[in-house]
């Protein structure tokens, strides 16, 4: 009476799509050591406050909460919805301009891959390139709202907030454009190591004393 | 020899602007974004990644048997600093479960901002024990609610053991100028930071 078969296969299903939407968000990201930190104290937190229950709320539909809301949900979600993601090495990039047909058949937009070539922080800005806007019209429709909105400069987040895709979408999403010679990557603070350099700091702090 | 005419390698507009990274932490309602809001050149914006609570790694969630799956949101500013520098703000998701999402917030940060509303001090317990852990530099914003006073800010420092190292400033979320202050002294901190390790 409390569940059909419906519920039974959609939960089946609900964690596949979360599967492969953690894989482009966060997992592919993942270092390999896992921490513990802050254990004691999430125990110290929730034996302090029994109002916070333990476990999560029951899951809410939001694969079509975020399909609700995007444009390219059909096309995009669809074809990674069963079977396994792998976790691909880096590919080579594709060759930079392929003439016609190649570079605007309306492949899903990921093609199962999880990551591209191009290491994409959520704030690393991209900005359309001479190449994309030239070939504007020929473009796949994703990547075409893509290259809209990349005139100028935005970020990764950008593209995702602006476009309701979530993050790990648009992080393929532009690494394909990037390969494709549509999109240019550019540097962030700590492009060049794994930390901000001083010069790139002193240069905020003075940006943030003019504001 | 010469040289061939500069391909269109690098075309696009202003392909040499850089972008930087904050991040903005803190309890639930402390007023991230808020203060993310206060000095952000557009309305926060907000992303959204989905993510499995099996990859946690939460003793608790791992004992769930069937993967849940959770939308987590964090919201986002910008801040134009040059014409070739862009600042962004990221606030992160206030629930504590999901603090293994940060990893990709702090890749690459300056440093963050911790918000600590002093009615509710044990709020950003994990966001300080993450940025201890991960070494990455903060502050501690006490976000003043009720109008603090200032002669509190070393009480706090004392009931939640915070290094003398750390600076500990009051701020307004609502005020853009004091949350240029409180950025201005993250950076600040961040750069001694540097420069001390550097000198080791
Ligand atoms: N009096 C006062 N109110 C504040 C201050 N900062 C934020 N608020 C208010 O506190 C409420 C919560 O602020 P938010 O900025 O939404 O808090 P948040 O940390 O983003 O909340 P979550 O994202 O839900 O965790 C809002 O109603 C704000 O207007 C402050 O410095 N003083
Ligand atoms: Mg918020």
């Amino acid at each position: 009476m409390t569940s059909g078969p419906d519920d039974a296969s959609r939960r089946q299903q609900e964690p596949t799509f979360a599967d492969v939407m953690n894989g482009f968000s966060l997992d592919a990201k993942r270092p390999r050591k896992r921490r513990l930190w802050g254990r004691k104290r999430d125990e110290e937190e929730q034996a302090g406050s029994p109002a916070a229950p333990p476990t999560p709320p029951p899951f809410p539909a939001t694969s079509s909460a975020h399909t609700g809301d995007t444009g390219f949900a059909g096309s995009g979600y669809g074809g990674y919805a069963t079977g396994p993601i792998e976790p691909v090495r880096d590919e080579p990039v594709l060759p930079a301009a392929p003439s016609g047909a190649a570079a605007v058949r309306p492949y899903a937009w990921t093609r199962g891959r999880t990551k591209s070539g191009f290491d994409l922080a959520i704030e690393t800005l991209v900005s359309t390139s001479r190449q994309g806007r030239e070939q504007l019209g020929l473009l796949q429709m994703e990547h075409r709202s893509v290259a809209d909105l990349c005139d100028q400069p935005r970020s990764v987040a950008e593209v995702a907030a602006l476009l309701s895709i979530p993050l790990g979408v648009a992080r393929v999403l532009l690494g394909d454009m990037a390969g494709l010679g549509v999109v240019t990557v550019h540097q962030t603070a700590s492009s060049t190591g794994k930390e901000p350099d001083l010069a790139l700091m002193e240069r905020v702090l003075s940006g943030l004393r003019r504001l | 020899m010469t040289r061939p005419p500069q391909p269109a390698a690098r075309p696009g507009p202003s392909p040499t602007t850089i972008s930087a990274k904050i991040v903005v932490a803190g309890g639930f309602g402390v007023g991230k974004t808020t203060f993310v809001g206060s000095v952000s050149e557009i309305d926060p914006l907000t992303t959204e990644a989905v993510m499995t609570e099996a990859s946690a790694g939460h003793d608790d969630l791992s004992a769930t048997p069937n993967k849940k799956t959770t939308t987590v949101a964090m919201d986002f500013g910008r801040v134009s600093l040059d014409s070739d520098l862009i600042l962004y703000l990221f606030g992160t998701p206030g629930q504590h479960r999901f603090w293994f999402m940060w990893d990709d917030l702090v890749r690459g940060a300056i440093g963050a901002v911790v918000l600590v509303d002093t009615r509710r001090l044990a709020d950003c317990f994990s966001a300080i024990d993450f940025f201890e852990d991960r070494g990455l530099p903060y502050v501690v914003g006490l976000n003043a609610f009720d109008g603090l006073q200032q002669h509190r800010v070393e009480d706090v420092r004392e009931a939640m053991s915070i290094d003398p190292s750390i600076p500990i400033v009051t701020c307004d979320a609502r005020h853009r100028e004091s949350t240029k202050q409180t950025l201005i002294a993250l950076v600040q901190h961040a750069m001694a930071a540097r420069m001390a390790a550097g000198a080791r």
